[in-house]
């Protein structure tokens, strides 16, 4: 105190208690702007600051399995050697490359002098080999480069989407800086960061460019690890399909995440803070670029349920590296499918084999589907197309089965529609009974065409034998096109278009695969003359004109008829949750006449599918629908003019527990193609005990 | 007062010339085997009964004290190095009080050419960092004139101005400016900044402590604050984008983050989560893990406020204000004005550093490139500072008036 009284005396008679005070004045401001930042604002420094005390661990999962109806593994993750590079390696990093060059010396057993002489020799030597690398795993993985190349461009992009989460979480606070800065600006900004101590573990660990190399190439590049520097085999998974080629459109596959879903879902890490990783489910489950996401069928359908959700840890950076906070990372869902695909694998087979004559005719094989429902339950039992592919194989063969005009890629049982042909008759004639405008026994004369004195429109199938006057009956037994002409013509179209649509053709089933197409069915009151409409009346009461439907569609309009009415979605993928059955009336009592019509079509004298004859009673509906010829983009004659060739069976007879629809393109007569396909079908289901031997009294 | 030591000498048992007349004795003095015989016998029993140099001495000790804690936060090595710094800053300083002050006054405007030979020589030695502020003299020690250059800049005016006691004309502030102009300029030129701030400050100082009219200097410095703004092309790119940078802090582009504000930003944060107590060993770590890059050098404020917070913080400015207070107390109590005004020169001179540098790490003003006096990591600005105290104790222990 008493110096502090000196100081004033001393000073006082001097000019320099001016410079104190000016002095202690600046010291003020510094002391208030202190207190500002560490007393006022504390709060907000120090959740900046945590980003650099505290870090996320990423725990990777893995995605899930599809299954059939058995349990039996349709696609799963199977352990295999991936070929990975380090990232600094990658980035010809400085002080990787001599730490490397240090290492490789001290390898050799040299002393520290000759260590330091060599050093610039060695390090030269490592970048060189680094430059090489790219060339390298080309050659020894039989890639493309520019496919390497790429692949290393998507590790870099990865990288810098994870910088980028964790500058938001730094300076996400600057509501501008996200905001003004363009994106090229952002990418120098975090660019920068990471020079300046955004430092991530990513960073320093390998990334993925090989996946799933062979046991010889994994074992090359570790015998030559010095050779290829930076290079690492890491243990990892891969997506395999044990079914190969079966239900391969079904089942789909995955490919890398596309651009505009890494933008919807992408993966952020959550706060850091500890405890704030409950919540941020969602976000966990985002992407990253690299990830894999299902591109088609269900692996698409359902990748909702499949996406694993990448763990997380969160660690104290202080040398320990103890978790302060864990979530645990959580594998995809198991999706399980109503196929059975042991079913379908045999169909296939005998199908796909020549001398069954199946699909080959004049040793040609023709495009074909199957679809088979439960009546009960509305589950897709068999989804076959053909000709299909080999999943394991399909980014392989990719630009081979893109250029395959005989579209194997397509799921034809849902995203391909046809002309139905006959098969729409049960249908047309149990709503026409409920309508009204035809009674179980109206006899209607069956000529070999409608109209008199125009022999050469409207015809009969059987033209020029006329078969004479039928009932509903024995018309759907010989299939009569004459009589479904007048009964088009009876409902009318705006009827008709209701009746159809009342079955589910012209829109979607809504089965869950995003491949499917709705079909076309023309609106009931469209703008045209009244001819055309009457004309479209009648070409649609023999399932041709102005219709295309799907076979799923077309099982489905079966089995809805079966239950009298009820509409079912059905169902494919077990966990996807379907609307409550829609229910559209249908005059029940006359539903067993059109029952028996179709039990005539296999069994009656006349009916038109002698060949589905066995010891279980089959109903069904033969379709022999004219096609049109398809044309592709150039103009070209892709498919010519013919019969699609339809069944649609129902067993047993009796009392329907399976609805079976086939087709086969370009087949011919619906019968004699596509009913062996049906009748080979329910043989098998009869050896799988989906069906007995004999129909039960 | 009389100005000589001689006078006041007591001769030692171990001379043998003893009972020669004073004169002899002073030559004597020059001879550098009885430096520290002249320290221990006749200086020490003045520092002893001098009690503000003893505030001085002290302040800059806990300061170097604090200096090497803080720069073990930032990394163990250069703490390690940071104590052979203070050392042979310690040496400096002993050999800085040895001599009387007035005697080394007369070489000043050698010692004055002497740094400005240094400050060419450094325009053409290799650049660090783009600008060429540094010798690197072999061992890998960084030397940097400039340091040296302030301290002969205070001296050489503080000279000119012991025979001008009366400042009161303006022709009179002719050679002080002149003084000032050559060192500043040739430092503005190796693209220091900071450091050529300072001496139009420290010789303001100078000036009020010499007595120059104040109008004077008010009108001086509004003239050159009105052309400052048409010396702005003429700064580098990189500074002009400080200044912008500053101003624009409210809305930060891309431009913010490119290295000179974001060690700004940075040090904000880091002082900002020090809290009011400090954040101890947990705030260390954070700096440790990438929080503050070179948190050794200019941004060494930042480290200690993150581990003492806000009340270590003001600990430091206490001391600091504590130092300058010492500073003008020896000035105040010097009758001498070449010690006077030097005293004052050196401690503004330091003082106004050390503002400059925690206004810059709490972001009040752009980024400067200067070190904190005593705290910072450095060996020569350490030397220099220390060389620069060892010549306000000359001051305080040989110029006493009685109060």
């Amino acid at each position: 105190m008493v110096g502090f009284l000196q100081v004033l005396a001393a000073m006082l008679k001097r000019r320099l208690i001016l410079l104190f005070t000016l002095a202690l004045a600046v010291a003020l401001i510094l002391a208030v702007r202190l207190y500002q930042l560490q007393v006022v604002q504390a709060r907000m420094w120090k959740d900046r600051a945590r980003s650099f005390s505290y870090r996320h661990l990423v725990i990777p999962s893995i995605r899930g399995a599809i299954v059939d109806r058995q349990g039996r593994f349709l696609a799963l993750e199977q352990p295999c050697n991936n070929l990975a590079i380090d990232y600094q390696a990658m980035n010809r990093d400085y002080v990787w490359i001599t730490r490397q060059a240090i290492d490789e010396l001290k390898d050799d057993h040299l002393t520290r002098a000759q260590i330091i002489a060599r050093l610039p020799a060695t390090r030269k030597q490592i970048a060189a080999r680094l430059r090489r690398l790219p060339i390298a795993i080309a050659r020894h993985c039989h890639l493309p480069l520019a496919k390497v190349l790429e692949t290393l461009d998507i590790i870099r992009k990865r990288m810098a989407f994870l910088r980028q989460d964790i500058w938001t979480l730094r300076y996400g606070h600057d509501k501008n800086v996200r905001a003004d800065v363009s994106p090229a600006d952002r990418q120098q900004d975090v660019d920068l960061a990471l020079t300046q101590g955004l430092n991530l573990l990513e960073a320093h660990e390998a990334h993925t460019v090989v996946p799933d190399i062979s046991d010889k190439v994994a074992f090359y590049f570790q015998k030559h690890s010095r050779r290829y520097p930076g290079l690492v085999v890491v243990p990892s998974q891969h997506r395999v399909y044990p079914f190969n080629s079966v239900a391969a459109q079904v089942i789909g596959t995955t490919r890398q995440v596309t651009a505009a879903a890494l933008r919807k879902n992408p993966f952020v890490l959550p706060r850091l803070v500890p405890g704030s990783l409950r919540d941020t489910r969602g976000k966990l489950k985002g992407y990253l670029p690299g990830d894999n996401m299902g591109a088609f069928g269900v692996e698409y359908a359902a990748e909702n349920l499949l996406r694993p959700t990448r763990g997380v840890e969160l660690i104290r950076l202080d040398g320990k590296q103890v978790p302060q906070d864990y979530r645990a990372p959580i594998p995809g869902r198991t999706v399980r499918l109503t196929l059975d695909i042991k079913l379908q694998q045999q169909l296939q087979r005998s199908m796909l084999n020549p001398q069954t004559h199946l699909l080959y005719f004049h040793g040609e094989m023709h495009r074909a589907a199957v679809v088979v429902l439960s009546v009960r339950t509305n589950r897709v039992l068999v989804m076959l197309s053909l000709p299909t592919y080999n999943l394991n194989r399909y980014h392989h063969d990719f630009s081979r089965l893109i250029a395959d005009t005989q579209l194997p890629l397509m799921n034809r049982a849902i995203s391909s529609a046809y002309p139905p042909g006959s098969i729409v008759k049960p249908l047309e004639a149990a709503y026409a009974l409920t309508v009204g405008v035809i009674e179980p026994n109206t006899v209607l004369n069956c000529g070999a065409y409608l109209l008199p004195g125009h022999p050469n429109i409207f015809r009969n199938w059987t033209y020029p034998v006329a078969p004479g006057p039928l009932n509903l009956v024995a018309a759907l037994e010989q299939s009569c096109d004459t009589y479904f002409y007048q009964v088009g013509m009876k409902l009318g179209l705006k009827r008709l278009v209701e009746g159809y649509r009342a079955f589910g053709l012209g829109s979607a089933t809504g089965i869950g695969l995003h491949e499917e197409t709705s079909g076309y069915l023309p609106p009931a009151q469209p703008h045209r003359s009244q001819f055309r409409i009457t004309d479209w009346a009648i070409m649609m009461g023999i399932g041709q004109g102005p219709m295309a439907v799907t076979p799923l569609q077309m099982a489905n309009a079966y089995t809805a008829m079966l239950r009298g009415g009820v509409w079912m979605q059905p169902q494919i993928i077990e966990q996807l949750h379907r609307p409550p059955p829609r229910l559209f009336h249908l005059n029940r009592p006359d539903l067993s006449a059109v029952r028996r019509g179709m039990y005539l079509v296999v069994h009656g004298p006349n009916g038109t599918a002698p060949v589905l004859r066995m010891g279980l009673p089959v109903a069904g509906k033969t379709g022999t629908a004219q096609t049109a010829e398809r044309i592709d983009i150039d103009g070209k004659v892709t498919i010519k003019k013919g019969d699609d060739a339809w069944f649609v069976g129902c067993v047993p007879a009796n009392q329907p527990k399976y609805v079976l629809a086939a087709i086969v393109e370009m087949g011919g007569d619906g019968g004699r193609r596509a009913g062996p396909i049906v009748k080979n079908c329910i043989q098998l289901m009869q050896q799988r005990g989906y069906l007995p031997q004999a129909a039960t009294p | 007062m009389t100005d000589s030591p001689k006078t006041d000498s007591s001769p030692t048992p171990l001379n043998p010339d003893a009972l020669r007349p004073a004169r002899v004795i002073h030559r004597r003095t020059n001879d550098s085997s009885s430096i520290v015989l002249r320290l221990w016998n006749r200086l020490l029993p003045r520092l002893l009964g001098t009690r503000i140099a003893w505030v001085l001495l002290g302040s800059i000790l806990l300061l170097c004290a604090i200096s090497l804690a803080a720069v073990r936060v930032s990394s163990p090595t250069l703490a390690r190095v940071q104590e052979i710094h203070i050392g042979i800053g310690l040496i400096v300083l002993v050999l800085a009080v040895a001599p009387a002050y007035r005697h080394i006054g007369r070489y000043t405007y050698a010692f004055l050419a002497f740094t400005l030979l240094l400050l060419l020589a450094v325009l053409k030695a290799p650049a660090v960092n783009g600008s060429h502020r540094w010798f690197i003299l072999p061992g890998g020690i960084n030397f940097q004139p400039s340091e040296l250059a302030k301290i002969a800049f205070v001296m050489s005016v503080a000279w000119y101005l012991r025979l001008h006691k009366d400042v009161q004309g303006l022709s009179r502030l002719v050679v002080p400016f002149l003084l000032m102009l050559l060192p500043m300029g040739l430092i503005l030129i190796e693209s220091d900044l900071g450091t050529a701030l300072l001496f139009p400050l420290a010789l303001y100082a100078m000036l009020v402590a010499a007595g120059a009219r104040l109008r004077h200097l008010v009108a001086i410095a509004l003239i050159a604050l009105s052309v400052a703004p048409g010396c702005y092309p003429l700064l580098k790119p990189y500074q002009k984008q400080r200044i912008i940078s500053m101003f624009v802090e409210s809305k930060p582009t891309s431009g913010e983050l490119h290295g000179n504000l974001y060690q700004q930003r940075q040090s904000e944060i880091a002082e900002g989560s020090g809290g009011l107590a400090g954040q101890g060993l947990r705030g260390a770590a954070q700096i440790r893990n990438g929080l503050l890059p070179e948190s050794a050098n200019d941004f060494i404020f930042a480290v200690i406020a993150t581990q003492w917070g806000f009340l270590g913080a003001l600990g430091i400015l206490i001391l600091y204000v504590v130092f300058f207070g010492a500073c003008l107390e020896i000035a105040g109590s010097t009758a001498d004005p070449f010690g006077r005004i030097m005293v004052v020169g050196l401690g503004s001179m330091l003082m106004m550093q050390t503002m400059i540098n925690i206004a810059m790490t709490t972001g009040i003003i752009p980024v400067v490139g200067i070190t904190l006096p005593f705290l910072s990591y450095g060996g020569s600005a350490i030397a220099a500072y220390m060389l620069a105290t060892g010549l306000i104790l000359n001051v305080a222990v040989r110029n006493r008036r009685a109060l």
